[in-house]
């Protein structure tokens, strides 16, 4: 018993021997750069959230290193393709510059809107129908424009009947390295707001059955991709997949041309609403 | 029967806070920058007395935790695929030993081992709001109610931005009323509390210095800080919608427009990059100042109301606010 004692009085003296205390420990007592180091991890929601849980995290939530994290590699090349020379950098935080790129920016003259993904940090590239060169577009009997609060744009292109259906575009952006897709936005049917409620009319809708619509892109460095479907479905915006491209040099803008056609003139199709074209992340 | 030789190792000397002394091979200890650091510009580390004296984070058992780690990870032979279940493995500690862990790596600048860590905790926090962790970790709340409420720092022409920042002003000028009433009272009780000497002393000097009695005035915390929260967290919410009705309906955007939509007073007199002070409201026609207090009124409700994913953190006024979690899809 008695060297029991003394071995436990010889623990004792160790652990309480030194008088330096045990360092803190808890995240709350984490030192800034360390927080900053965690929030890297974190998408930019919970980096935001977190901003109010401390002083520390909330200088780390602005740390240019977590943001630097977030931004595409070429976002200084994005930010003069969006933002023309007019804003200069230098004074922008990469926070500021990110929350900057993330909210849809208008581009070429109100074509197009571009932002940032936010789960994936790159771009999305969204055109609009008059954006777009669409063959007969000009002419009443079988384009209309009617405005719609459901685009991201004031108005879609409707089309009543036609034979030659053609929609083409191209688009020319850096965009950051990755895999993108591009879809077009369609609806088959007019919708419209009546009495306070959404109301489609699908009078004109026809000819889409008979046979497929062609989908197809091509890049500037030769990559192609088609794609032939039915539109269905009418009353509800839909996105019709054209394909998928990959991008792997950020420092070169890549030029994207696409198209929609369905050229076979043994019967007339309408009743379309052609409201975008829209490039984003694989998922 | 071979006769197998202990090979000549060296060792380095290390001290942690508590003055214990320790030897670790050096291949081990040469892992670590910061011990390297020390070892080639200083010499340290070669002997009992002049040992390498650790960082305060650095204690015996994470000191051990540490070695382990770079015991295994300096060796060159190992496949990426043995160092990654072994860090796997590692890394199932507690938060509390993870956050010591984390400082101590931070200290000695051994960065895998701090990015190992970091990914760990932030697995631990991701998606949960400031009051949960709050809770878990139980880590105090620092943050004075004035810097809750500096104004955002967005330059751009997002009218909600401006309409937050307005709320702020008003809410950093009630919080300073408040301050500036409990001043008055304070200093009420002095007064009552100096003795009849002292006030025949203070009639008696009148005419100098007798500034003894004055109200101390707040102190203005300098706003001029980078703080950017709000508006990124606002957009996110936004950008989070989109993503949870899948496609791109924009039917759902002009809702979430709606919702918060700014009127064209508010657009008409938002300055676009300069930062508006707290007395800017002042020189505004009285008529306009009801108008905008109204629309700050409803923005704040709005904002508090009950769509959970609205309101996802965005205000950090007073703890009290149970804020729902997101569902993310």
């Amino acid at each position: 018993m008695g060297s029991g004692l003394s071995s436990f009085l010889l623990m004792c003296n160790i652990t309480t021997g030194a008088p330096a205390k045990s360092p803190e420990s808890g995240l709350g007592d984490l030192p800034e750069s360390v927080v900053g180091s965690v929030l890297v991890y974190l998408n930019p929601q919970d980096i935001c959230r977190l901003a109010s849980l401390n002083r520390a995290f909330r200088y780390a939530s602005s740390a240019e290193f977590v943001w630097e994290m977030k931004l595409p590699k070429n976002y200084e090349m994005l930010m003069s393709r969006v933002f023309g020379n007019k804003v200069s950098n230098l004074g922008l935080g990469k926070k500021e510059i990110y929350a900057k790129l993330s909210r849809p920016c208008v581009i070429d003259g109100g074509t197009k809107k571009v932002w940032l993904d936010k789960a994936t940090g790159k771009a999305c590239v969204l055109i609009s129908s008059n954006g777009l060169a669409i063959t007969g577009i000009d002419d009443r009997r079988y384009w209309n424009w009617i405005s719609t609060e459901e685009s991201r744009f004031r108005s879609v292109a409707y089309l009543q009947q036609i034979w030659w259906f053609e929609v083409d575009g191209e688009v020319d952006f850096p965009f950051p390295c990755g895999t993108y897709s591009l879809y077009f936005r369609l609806q088959l049917g007019r919708s419209s707001r009546r009495f306070g409620r959404r109301v489609c009319n699908s009078d004109h809708v026809h000819g889409w059955d008979i046979k497929p619509v062609k989908f197809q892109l091509s890049t500037s460095d030769g990559q192609k991709a088609i794609n032939q479907c039915y539109l269905t479905d009418p009353g509800r915006w839909n996105l019709y997949r054209a394909g998928d491209f990959v991008v792997e040099d950020s420092k070169v803008p890549m030029k994207i041309k696409f198209s929609m056609t369905q050229i076979d003139c043994t019967h007339t199709k309408g009743g379309l609403c052609v409201d975008s074209v829209l490039i984003r992340p694989k998922w | 029967m071979a006769i197998i030789k202990p090979e000549m190792k060296s060792f380095i000397w290390l001290q942690t806070p508590d003055e214990l002394i320790q030897q670790v091979e050096e291949e081990v200890a040469m892992f670590c920058p910061m011990i390297c650091r020390e070892v080639l510009r200083s010499g340290m580390g070669s002997s009992k007395n002049f040992a390498i004296k650790l960082p305060e984070q650095v204690t015996p058992p994470i000191l051990g935790l540490i070695l382990d780690y770079c015991r295994f990870h300096q060796v060159p032979g190992r496949s990426n695929k043995e160092r990654k279940t072994f860090d796997e493995k590692f890394i199932r500690l507690d938060s509390n030993k993870l956050c010591e862990l984390i400082s101590a790596a931070d200290s000695l600048k051994l960065r895998p081992l701090v990015d190992l860590t970091a990914s760990a905790l932030a697995r631990m926090i991701e998606g949960k709001t400031a009051e949960q962790i709050r809770e878990t970790f139980h880590i105090v709340d620092d943050l004075t109610e004035e810097e809750k409420l500096e104004p955002l720092k967005i330059r751009t022409n997002d009218p909600r931005v401006r309409l937050l920042n307005r709320l702020y002003a008003r809410k950093r000028k009630e919080l300073k009323a408040r301050k500036n009433l409990k001043n008055v009272e304070v200093e009420e009780e002095r007064v009552d509390d100096r003795s009849v000497d002292d006030l025949l002393l203070f009639i008696n000097s009148g005419n100098e210095d007798s500034k003894g009695v004055k109200p101390t005035k707040n102190k203005k915390k300098n706003r001029r800080r980078k703080n950017n929260l709000k508006e990124p967290s606002s957009d996110i919410k936004n950008g989070n919608h989109k993503k949870e009705t899948g496609s791109l309906s924009s039917s759902h955007n002009s809702e979430i427009e709606d919702c918060v939509s700014p009127s064209k007073l508010l657009k008409m007199l938002g300055s676009d990059f300069d930062f508006p002070e707290d007395d800017f409201d002042d020189d505004l026609d009285p008529a306009l100042m009801e108008e905008l207090d109204r629309e700050v009124e409803e923005f704040a409700r709005r904002l508090n109301s009950v769509w959970p994913e609205r309101v996802q953190g965005i205000i950090p006024f007073g703890q009290s606010r149970s804020i729902a979690s997101v569902s993310r899809n």
